[in-house]
């Protein structure tokens, strides 16, 4: 009687040892490494005369104006205000009556004259103001003159010549004034008037 | 009587002889050999390095950071970064498992990211493709992969966007993004 308990008390360790040789088993050794790095994306930005934004919106009225107006001139500092540098820079214009209705007589009788004054007053554009706002424009590639063809990007215009690296400034100048110099506007465009909006655009390739 | 108690005296030696012969009649002639075996258990040391340039790592040598990149454009390429992890140990290491974690502030950023993984003399990636589906798509050339003890593997890691793939979107822009990749070993 004495013999029995000894006998089931050895047995019972016999079987935990073999449960933690097993337990033993399936362990493994471990160790990790690690490798990181960061990645920091850009931002583009554009001012247009300081102003934080490269929209100008411009009023052209007849009845502020006599047939044989003086040129309206407009000097537009576009300035690179972003970490990235811009491969290619756009100018969209559009203008009230060139597609027709309110004003069409003065827009359509309005030259347009853009230069690069940063390089020497090179020529960008000269023509009609309705040419250069007309949405085929740049598709046809007809009278794209200064501006880069084929254009990078569809959609916000046409391609200006330039690049504009960080911090870069670029000098345009503006000049509206009526397509017949000698002739003046047409009696038809009186008391008229037109929104001339040109939007500059920027992008990294 | 007398004579009788020392008879019976000497009987009980002569039993008690008897029985002594019989214990040792029992008894064998005996040798014995044996085995034995010393079992060290080994110590894995894993160390993770970098010739990129400004690649700093840390003193145990478990953790690599490369330099920062950027700032970035839509389309970026970082160029291949030799990743080399070493196997120091005195036993061989088996790859089991790889965690990617990409802490951003802009998930525009880290959605848009590529990245390709080449090792060393392979003429095809192991991965390349966006960053956010590295770990899902990556178990299959990383489980089992063991890297013999004394022996190095290296692998080039590229993050891009851009150019044969999409661009990152314009929502992208002002972020950041850390990619790390943590490689677990069973040894």
């Amino acid at each position: 009687m004495t013999v029995r308990p000894k006998l089931m008390i050895g047995a019972g360790i016999a079987i935990a040892g073999l449960g933690l040789i097993g337990a033993g088993a399936g362990a493994t050794f471990t160790t990790q490494v690690s490798g990181s790095t960061s990645i920091t994306s850009g931002d583009m930005g554009l001012s247009l005369n300081g102003a934080g934004q490269s929209t100008l919106l411009l009023g052209v009225g007849a009845d502020q104006l006599g047939s044989h107006f003086a040129p309206i001139s407009r000097d537009l500092v576009l300035k690179n205000t972003g970490s990235l540098d811009m491969a290619s820079t756009f100018l969209s214009v559009s203008a009230t009556g060139c597609d027709g209705g309110d004003g069409a007589a003065l827009a359509q009788a309005l030259r347009v004259r853009l230069t690069d004054e940063t390089n020497d007053g090179k020529l960008i554009y000269d023509g009609s103001l309705c040419s250069l706002a007309d949405n085929t424009h740049q598709a046809s590639g007809n009278g794209n003159q200064g501006f880069t063809t084929p254009a990078a990007h569809a959609g916000v215009g046409d391609q200006l010549p330039d690049t504009l690296q960080v911090g870069q400034s670029i000098h345009y100048r503006l000049l509206i004034q009526p397509q017949d110099r000698a002739g003046g506007l047409p009696s038809s465009a009186q008391n008229m008037r037109t929104s001339v909006n040109l939007v500059f655009s920027g992008f990294d390739y | 009587m007398a004579y009788s108690r020392k008879v019976l005296t000497v009987g009980a030696l002569g039993v008690a002889a008897f029985a002594l012969i019989g214990a040792g009649a029992n008894a064998t002639f005996t040798d014995g050999v044996q085995a034995q075996q010393e079992i060290t258990a080994g110590t894995m040391n894993m160390a993770i390095t970098s010739t990129a340039a400004n690649a700093w790592r840390s003193p145990d040598g478990k953790t690599l950071t490369l330099a920062p990149f950027g700032p970035v454009g839509s389309t970026f390429d970082t160029g291949p970064q030799a990743i080399i992890v070493s196997n120091n140990s005195d036993i061989d290491a088996k790859m089991v498992k790889l965690v990617v974690t990409a802490p951003t502030s802009n998930a525009q950023l880290r959605n848009g990211i590529y990245v390709k993984i080449q090792m060393d003399g392979a003429t095809s990636p192991v991965y390349d493709g966006l960053l956010t589906k590295l770990q899902s798509s990556a178990s299959q050339f990383v489980l089992g992969q063991t890297i013999a003890h004394g022996t190095s593997m290296t692998a080039y890691v590229t993050f891009y966007a851009g150019g044969d793939v999409t661009s990152l979107p314009d929502g992208a822009q002002g972020g950041l993004v850390i990619p790390t990749f943590t490689v677990s070993f069973n040894g």
